[in-house]
């Protein structure tokens, strides 16, 4: 009876009555967990926002031992991968599957890069003792009563949003499964589209992350 | 209000009024009581309004044979509706103004106020009397008070978080670790009353107890000598001064009003001072806590900023030791000033 | 029609049969049964810890336990009442079953989430009773800093399990509200919806505003203890208020997650056993929504004493007035459903009359509190531990029993015994009334809550709050015993036995088929029209002959 309403390529669920109303609910209930997640970060922000105003010299001074340009290559890194999976959606529109599989799989190249950048970003804060609470060693730094606190903030903002990242990957190299066995069509791409809005969200989150972060003045 | 007061009194027996709460001892109480029977009175009404129709209803349309049909499908009332939205909304307006203003009343404490300093620790309280440079502590002390006078307590935790409470006074405020906190009241009943910790704190939460002793002006003072004879504790302002050579801040700091690196001690307290980032702050408990422990935080124009931190180097009675130093300091300008 | 008859006799229940067909089943029925069993199992759990409590309070100085057992206890009562009995609760179970059915839908809109939902539910709750077995925490359920950053137990342990089971009722919110709005069957519009389901979007909404925060507020403690980021821990540079500021965002919208469903269902019971069109429809589904979105600005009430400042104070205490509005606008609504009604008193109406009764103490109790100078006095006594318990055990629980009553010959196809349904009923008011009333009046006398010991004016106070406790214990195996002889022994259900107009019992029969409805049902009016001939819009009632 499913089937009556959906073509052959979708494959409706049969609690559904019509594919738009599947696609409708997958797009209502992305958009419900992406409002999760902003208000997940949201408690970080207003921790942020707290210790920014308590310790405002503390971060200004603290920010210094971050590398702005691998943050703004990690910037723009992110937003060229928004758009390749843009693309990857549009591919999918017009069934242009050689078109899908590059894009996806720039998307994920991007992802891979952006976590090198993070690691190389982490593991010189390792080496220089730039680490939260107790675990914080750096002689160097004017100030160090409070600079834990800051490392801690970046370490856990980062940390979810790297967490997040990490995620994104997984999902992406699923999709590219998926395309591979063809089971996107004109018809049917409402996965790619989900994907692609949790992918948005991460870059979202990373271009405010970024100048809180790295760009304080 | 006075009249509302002797009201009350005629329609609750006077036993009653005392027996809900416990014996009003503070002018916070018989505030408080007053509106605290209010309460008992008005909800105890509306509470009847929407039991008694309830149970009148049930009984008089419960349904007596299967079939019996409701004897009516009517489903709104626009004025009755509107009645019970807005009656509501002006019944808890009242409220809200007078527990707000009541409430503010038990947060700004008189000038004249005796000051005790307080200490909350796993599972004690201590109490120093700056002025008469005695202290109390442990579990069960006896905190005396004379009777008549306000007394505002300046309270911070050592470890977690209590919360001082006086059911008689009808005051309570948490005791947090980092911060002060403060609290009023002026005792109008002689007696000995408990002070109870509301804010859980761990294993003896709950023989966290002292007690407050509220005395005539004469016993206070006898109370204070037979203190000082017998107090092995060393008195704030004193802890203050030595541990002001001890930690080095003579350094900087002089108490006689020179100018070395950075602002002296003498009469600085309850100054406005200006700050590098241009806004200015007054010089009290919290500002000189907060310099102790996050120097970075504030600094006064025209000093570079070169004081280290003192976090966990400095327990809360030696910050309160140096807080009544620096106090005893500028007493006698303040008052010449002022 | 006909098509109806020819299934008689399979149902949701035995088409498939095995423990793999419920373990591994998408049907929201199953999944609502099984949250069900799962809730009232941790529920026992809970009530067993309660009366350990209230058997230690039997004399001031307590000799049963010591204070640390005492103060495990009291931390474990909470943490399983709320986390996993209460919030999960009446939108978990009887949401699942019921919600579908009255929007006449085949199931919810991710069956599979909805299943992975109630997995991460059991995930969570393994863990919580891990942490239980391993080393029983002792911080209060509500985790305030700096006492959970360096207490003893399986600090840790605890809040991973309440932060996995925050997604699960993250996912469950999120699969009602997408239901909701995609769902519906032709012809329900959001005003021809019932309240029930109102209700339950209500508390989804809250669920999945408020529940993110309070897993990253726990995410935060759990840093705090491993690696001493020193955000929440004063002695690090840290604000230990912050941390109450956090928690109470989520946990204040928690209790209208707890007691929004309890409304929901009220709201079904007195029409029903009343047989009479709600009284205000609009004004009860508009002040659900109204309650949720105000609830989030009313967190700062809890924290009055705390220090902050008192226009914060004073903001907050006129938002929690302006909260209890709506609420008191249901109750005089239900009481004008009731008012010229044919009023049933069958059990579930016993539990909504209960409810009526007690959530207005718990309601007028809860304006003493936003008093702000009165709630300086009550804050943290035994005034506030009776207020919340009228409010979640008086109100949320009584709907929650009546409910389960309510749907209980829908769900299992069962009737239960109406007289040990009244003997339960009344043991359970009687037993709560006394066990939580006399505490108002040791709170106004200023006796702390979470003491192990008390001072001796308080005995026989106490003493009668535990007496009570155990006729209320013993109130509640009545209720269980009902429900198994109902199980075991209970008469067939017909479809439509309280004769209510909602799609679960109008369009479906007892137990529903797997699918829900035989014939998608479309709706052509509003939910609770009664007619004026003696159950005539009841179309279903026809199939049972």
């Amino acid at each position: 009876m499913a089937n009556i309403n959906g073509s052959a390529l979708f494959p409706l669920a049969d609690h559904y009555a019509t594919p738009e109303q599947q696609v409708d609910s997958g797009k209502l209930g992305m958009w419900l967990f992406l409002t999760t997640e902003i208000l997940l970060f949201g408690g970080l922000f207003v921790s942020y926002a707290c210790f920014n105003y308590l310790h405002m010299d503390v971060f200004k001074e603290a920010h210094k031992y971050l590398d702005w340009r691998l943050g703004a290559v990690n910037t723009v890194v992110l937003l060229f991968s928004s758009l390749t999976v843009v693309l990857a959606i549009h591919a999918a529109q017009k069934q242009k599957k050689y078109l899908i599989v590059i894009n996806i799989a720039l998307t994920i190249a991007c992802g891979i890069a952006f976590m090198a950048v993070k690691y190389v970003e982490y593991s010189h804060k390792f080496h220089a003792g730039l680490l939260p609470g107790s675990y914080f060693t750096n002689a160097t730094i004017a100030n160090p009563d409070q600079a834990h606190i800051y490392f801690g903030i970046y370490f856990l903002m980062t940390g979810l949003h790297g967490f997040h990242v990490l995620i994104g990957i997984g999902i992406f190299v699923w999709l590219l499964l998926r395309t591979i066995k063809n089971d996107f069509s004109s018809q049917y791409y409402a996965p790619l589209e989900l994907g692609g809005l949790y992918w948005h969200l991460v870059d979202v989150i990373w271009i405010f992350l970024f100048p809180l972060l790295y760009l304080i003045s | 209000m006075e009249n509302l007061n002797e009201l009350l009194k005629m329609i609750v027996p006077r036993e009653w009024l005392f027996s809900v709460m416990p014996l009003p001892s503070s002018t916070h109480a018989n505030d408080l009581d007053l509106l605290y029977w209010f309460l008992i009175i008005t909800c105890g009404i509306l509470f009847l309004l929407v039991v008694v129709p309830l149970f009148l209803i049930v009984v008089r349309y419960r349904r007596k044979t299967v079939h019996q049909r409701a004897e009516s499908q009517k489903d709104h009332n626009f004025w009755m509706e509107s009645l019970w939205t807005f009656l509501p909304f002006v019944y808890l307006a009242i409220l809200f103004m007078w527990g707000f203003l009541q409430y503010l009343g038990m947060y700004v404490a008189p000038h004249d106020a005796l000051e005790l300093r307080v200490i909350g620790q796993k599972w004690q309280w201590s109490v120093d009397y700056p002025k008469e440079e005695i202290s109390v502590a442990g579990v069960g002390a006896t905190i005396a008070i004379p009777i008549n006078r306000p007394v505002r307590l300046v309270m911070s935790s050592q470890d977690v978080i209590h919360s001082f409470f006086i059911p008689n006074m009808r005051v309570k405020q948490d005791v947090v670790p980092g911060r002060y906190t403060t609290l009023w009241f002026e005792p109008n009943q002689l007696g000995e009353f408990p002070v109870l910790c509301a804010e859980y704190c761990g294993d003896l939460h709950s023989n966290m107890l002292a007690k407050v002793q509220v005395m005539t002006d004469d016993a206070y003072k006898n109370w204070v000598e037979e203190q000082k004879s017998q107090n092995q504790n060393v008195p704030l302002p004193e802890l203050g001064e030595k541990l002001y050579t001890k930690l080095g801040c003579v350094a900087c700091h002089s108490t006689d009003g020179s100018i070395k690196l950075a602002p002296s001690f003498k009469g600085i307290y309850g100054k406005m001072e200006e700050l590098t980032s241009g806004a200015s702050m007054k010089i009290d408990d919290n500002y000189i806590r907060n310099k102790l422990l996050t120097p970075t935080k504030h600094t006064a124009k025209g000093y570079p900023q070169i004081m280290p931190s003192f976090q966990g180097r400095v327990s809360e009675r030696d910050i309160s030791g140096i807080v009544e130093f620096i106090k005893s300091l500028s007493g006698k300008q303040a008052i010449e000033g002022g | 029609m006909s098509a109806i008859s020819a299934h008689a006799g399979t149902n949701y229940l035995n088409e498939k049969k095995g423990i793999w067909s419920w373990a591994s089943t998408l049907d929201h029925k199953r999944i609502g049964v099984m949250y069900l069993f799962s809730i009232f199992f941790f529920f026992l759990i809970g009530g067993v810890f309660a009366l350990l409590l209230r058997t230690q309070l039997l004399s001031p100085a307590g000799s049963l336990i010591d204070a640390k057992t005492y103060n495990q206890l009291f931390t474990l009562h909470g943490a399983v009442m709320v986390f996993l009995v209460i919030v999960p609760g009446i939108a978990a179970s009887l949401g699942n079953f019921v919600l579908p059915l009255q929007l006449g839908a085949k199931d919810v809109a991710f069956p599979r989430l909805n299943l992975m939902s109630y997995y991460i539910y059991v995930t969570g709750s393994i863990f919580a009773v891990c942490s239980i077995i391993f080393g029983a925490i002792d911080t209060g359920w509500t985790f305030y800093a700096p006492y959970s950053i360096s207490a003893q137990g399986k600090v840790t342990l605890m809040l991973t399990a309440i932060f996995i089971l925050g997604f699960s009722s993250i996912f469950t919110g999120l699969n009602f509200i997408t239901t909701v709005h995609k769902l519906r069957a032709p012809g329900m519009t959001w005003f021809r919806m019932p309240l029930f389901v109102w209700g339950i979007y209500a508390t989804s909404i809250l669920q999945v505003m408020a529940t993110p925060v309070l897993a990253i507020t726990l995410a935060l403690i759990v840093v705090e203890r491993t690696l001493s980021v020193g955000i929440f821990n004063p002695a690090l540079g840290g604000d230990a208020v912050l941390f109450q500021h956090f928690f109470w965002f989520y946990s204040h919208p928690a209790v209208y997650i707890m007691i929004l469903p309890g409304m929901a269902v009220i709201s079904e019971l007195v029409t029903t056993f009343s047989q009479k069109k709600i009284f205000g429809y609009k004004m009860i589904a508009y002040s659900s929504i109204a309650i949720a979105l105000i609830s989030f600005l009313v967190w700062g009430h809890h924290m009055f004493t705390s220090g902050q400042s008192p226009l914060v104070n004073m903001l907050f205490s006129a938002l929690t007035f302006l909260v209890a509005i709506p609420s008191g606008i249901k109750i005089f609504n239900w009481l004008a459903t009731l008012f010229k009604g044919s009023i049933s008193l069958a059990t579930p109406m016993l539990y909504c009359l209960s409810f009526l009764f007690l959530f207005t103490i718990g309601g007028l109790t809860g304006v003493f509190l936003g008093t702000l100078s009165v709630d300086i006095h009550l804050h943290d006594t035994y005034f506030v531990v009776a207020h919340f318990h009228y409010v979640m055990v008086g109100g949320t629980f009584m709907a929650f029993i009546g409910g389960v009553y309510y749907w209980w010959p829908k769900m299992f196809g069962k009737m239960y015994s109406e007289k040990l349904g009244i003997l339960g009923a009344l043991l359970v008011f009687l037993g709560f009334n006394m066990t939580f009333f006399v505490q108002f009046y040791m709170g106004s006398q200023g006796m702390p809550r979470r003491y192990y010991n008390y001072l001796e004016q308080f005995q026989t106070l106490h003493q009668v709050s535990t007496f009570g406790s155990y006729l209320l214990g013993v109130g509640f195996l009545v209720v269980l015993i009902n429900w198994i002889h109902a199980l075991v022994k209970g008469a067939p259900a017909p479809a439509n036995p309280f004769h209510a107009t909602t799609l679960e019992w109008t369009h479906t029969q007892s137990p529903p088929i797997t699918h829900n409805f035989e014939v998608q049902p479309v709706v052509h009016h509003e939910p609770y029209e009664y007619g004026d001939e003696p159950h005539s819009i009841h179309g279903f009632q026809g199939l049972k002959a």
